[in-house]
């Protein structure tokens, strides 16, 4: 039992390392990426590697925590139900934000070298 | 290190808050409204966080759905219904300027008027006691003598539907007024009939898969968190207005003809009814039942009290079921999911229609 | 002199102020209808912190949240749970002023649109020159 809790603790805590430092990254990115899709890309890397790396972590570190005693459980349950819906949600999310932003052309398309939407559109195989 | 650990909480409080007027400044300047309104939703992230800090996990339940999902998603639709800019031109710099000193000054009168009042009762704020009252609810909320206790372990869920239910009932009535004014407005739009299409309304098919998957299960979250308000945080208004999310989730990705399928305004009004009488129904309950037999009773009465020895079951099975407020938490789930409903739809019309009724109306 | 639990809330408590001053003075100087709502429900919500804020009690190490976890409590934990707990009342108020205060922020929504319908504009200065 105590290498089994031993084993949860370490992961917990890499996992919440793993997070942090893509969170930091993803920081960076918003700030250096030139264009609104790059950037997009590096707001799910915060929300994924971010937000749901942390939770598992915490959710294996509830497990591993005896003195809570059975409540641990229900602590775990419900971090584990949560990041699967973060995970499924943001992806959608940041996919929906993309055609939104392409579609509204609220964005500039800078620097570009070929847009494939573009001819998809005009084909007629995407709708707005 | 102990301290520094003990002093966390405060720490995070102060810096939020600090954080929330940086939010609160930049959403009242912004001239771009949608911009306004996203800085209104982190504003009111942070406070979130305040409240789960000052110890209230049932607001926060509350807090969330309302201010970062609901409140956003409305404003959203009435800027894309009128302008999007605002037009702060011409606005004499000395008379906002005179505004801004007497709001300050007003502020600190009544922040001073605030303090003193904490002098006056308490020691230094905030203190380590609490006030009276505060200890007579926290004392009888589960306690084995039934003539002064509401049996439930949740001290607020007792005192909002038992204690102070009346204070309840009340609201609940200026919620209801609120919807009756909003569909006194809206009495002769209707939602056109038109087929609903599935290739070409909506988004994508990738946000309407995951809206098909999500949507039941926010479904049964918000019945599951309805249903255990007397035991845990939770309760009618929680559950409310996290089914209410299913229905602004619905209007977006879908369209409003898929919405109308499953909620037809007609329908929403007559379940938001059947909620309400539930509530007048179990607000009385208990009264019916002494008067059928002889006894005397309270209105919004829990559990039996010195001289009406009459009050409904805390137990059924071995499990805490706390009388009328199991009772009350469904019905007024029902009330809430299906008031926000009505307010959604009628939200949604298209303007072309309601131009057409108004200059019909105005001619 | 004060120490720094005492300090940290009381920075709280002013910086609540900061946001009561920024959003009235958004509701009375801002002409725009829609600028107006937001900055009321900021107001609103201003007001039910300080609800909160009032019943916060300080206990060390940190005080519990004023529901009780055990279904048959004995007397000493009775005892512990009255002494360590926030005050229930506050949480009851703002419960009722939250959902409430969305129905009716959308009736003044809906208000609005009407007001659009009819005028043809949403700024405050134009429309009290309209109808007068």
């Amino acid at each position: 039992m105590g290498l089994i809790n031993f084993a949860l603790t370490i992961m917990g805590y890499t996992l919440i390392g793993i997070g942090a430092f893509c969170q930091v990254v993803a920081g960076i990115g918003m700030n250096r990426f030139p264009n609104f899709f790059v950037r997009l890309h590096a707001a799910t890397i915060a929300a994924i590697g971010g937000s749901f790396t942390p939770i598992i972590g915490c959710s294996l570190l509830a497990l591993s925590f005896e003195e809570l005693g059975a409540i641990r459980f229900f602590l775990a349950g419900g971090g584990f139900v949560a990041a699967v819906f973060l995970l499924v949600l943001a992806a959608v999310g940041s996919h929906l934000l993309a055609k939104a932003a392409y579609f509204s052309k609220a964005t500039v398309l800078q620097p570009k070298a070929v847009d494939v939407l573009e001819e998809d559109v005009r084909i007629g195989e995407v709708h707005e | 290190m102990n301290e520094l650990y003990e002093l966390t909480p405060y720490l995070v409080l102060a810096i939020s808050a600090l954080a929330s007027t940086v939010a609160v400044y930049l959403a009242i300047i912004e001239k771009d409204l949608i911009k306004a309104v996203l800085y209104s939703a982190i504003q009111s992230t942070f406070y979130a966080l305040i409240f789960y800090l000052l110890m209230v996990p049932d607001i926060v339940l509350v807090y969330i759905p309302v201010s970062v999902g609901l409140l956003p998603a409305i404003i959203i639709v009435a800027i894309k219904k009128t302008e999007r800019y605002e037009d702060v031109a011409g606005i004499p710099k000395s008379s906002s300027i005179t505004i801004l000193s007497l709001v300050v000054a007003f502020t600190f009168i009544a922040g001073y008027l605030l303090v003193l009042s904490h002098a006056i009762t308490l020691d230094v704020f905030p203190s380590a006691d609490a006030r009276v009252l505060a200890k007579w609810f926290l004392n009888t909320t589960l306690w084995w003598n039934k003539m002064f206790s509401a049996m439930s372990p949740e001290a607020v869920t007792a005192i909002v539907w038992d204690y102070r239910g009346l204070d309840t009932y009340f609201e609940t009535s200026v919620m209801y007024l609120a919807i009756i004014g909003a569909l006194a407005l809206a009495r002769y739009f209707e939602i056109p009939k038109k087929e609903y299409r599935e290739e070409v309304m909506g988004m994508s098919i990738i946000g309407k898969t995951a809206t098909r998957i999500v949507v039941p299960m926010i479904l049964v979250v918000a019945i599951s968190i309805a249903l255990h308000g007397h035991l845990t945080p939770g309760g009618g208004f929680q559950g409310g207005v996290t089914a209410a999310v299913t229905v602004s989730l619905l209007i977006f990705i879908f369209s409003t003809y898929f919405a109308i399928r499953f909620f037809k305004i007609n329908t929403a009004i007559l379940l938001r009814i059947a909620g309400l009488i539930g509530i007048a129904l179990s607000a009385v309950i208990t009264a019916i039942i002494a008067f059928s037999t002889g006894q005397q009773a309270y209105i919004f009465q829990n559990q039996p009290k010195v001289i009406a020895q009459i009050g409904l079951p805390y137990e059924v099975g071995g499990n805490l079921i706390s009388g009328t407020l199991f009772l009350f938490n469904v019905f007024e789930f029902l009330a809430v999911f299906m008031g926000f409903a009505i307010l959604f739809l009628l939200l949604s019309i298209p303007e072309e229609v309601i131009r057409e009724v108004i200059r019909g109306e105005m001619e | 002199m004060i120490d720094a639990k005492t300090y940290l809330f009381m920075v709280t408590y002013i910086a609540i102020f900061a946001n009561i001053v920024i959003s009235l003075y958004g509701i009375f100087v801002r002409p725009n209808i829609i600028k107006k709502i937001i900055a009321l429900s900021i107001f609103g919500d201003c007001t039910l912190i300080y609800a909160i804020l009032i019943g916060f009690r300080k206990i060390e190490p940190y005080p519990t949240i004023p529901i009780m976890t055990a279904q048959q409590p004995s007397q000493e934990y009775i005892k512990e749970f009255v002494s360590t707990a926030v005050d229930p009342l506050p949480p009851a108020l703002v419960l009722t002023g939250v959902v409430i205060g969305l129905a009716v922020m959308l009736f003044l929504v809906f208000l609005a649109l009407q007001v659009y319908r009819v005028f043809g504009t949403l700024d405050i200065r134009k429309i009290v020159r309209m109808r007068g």
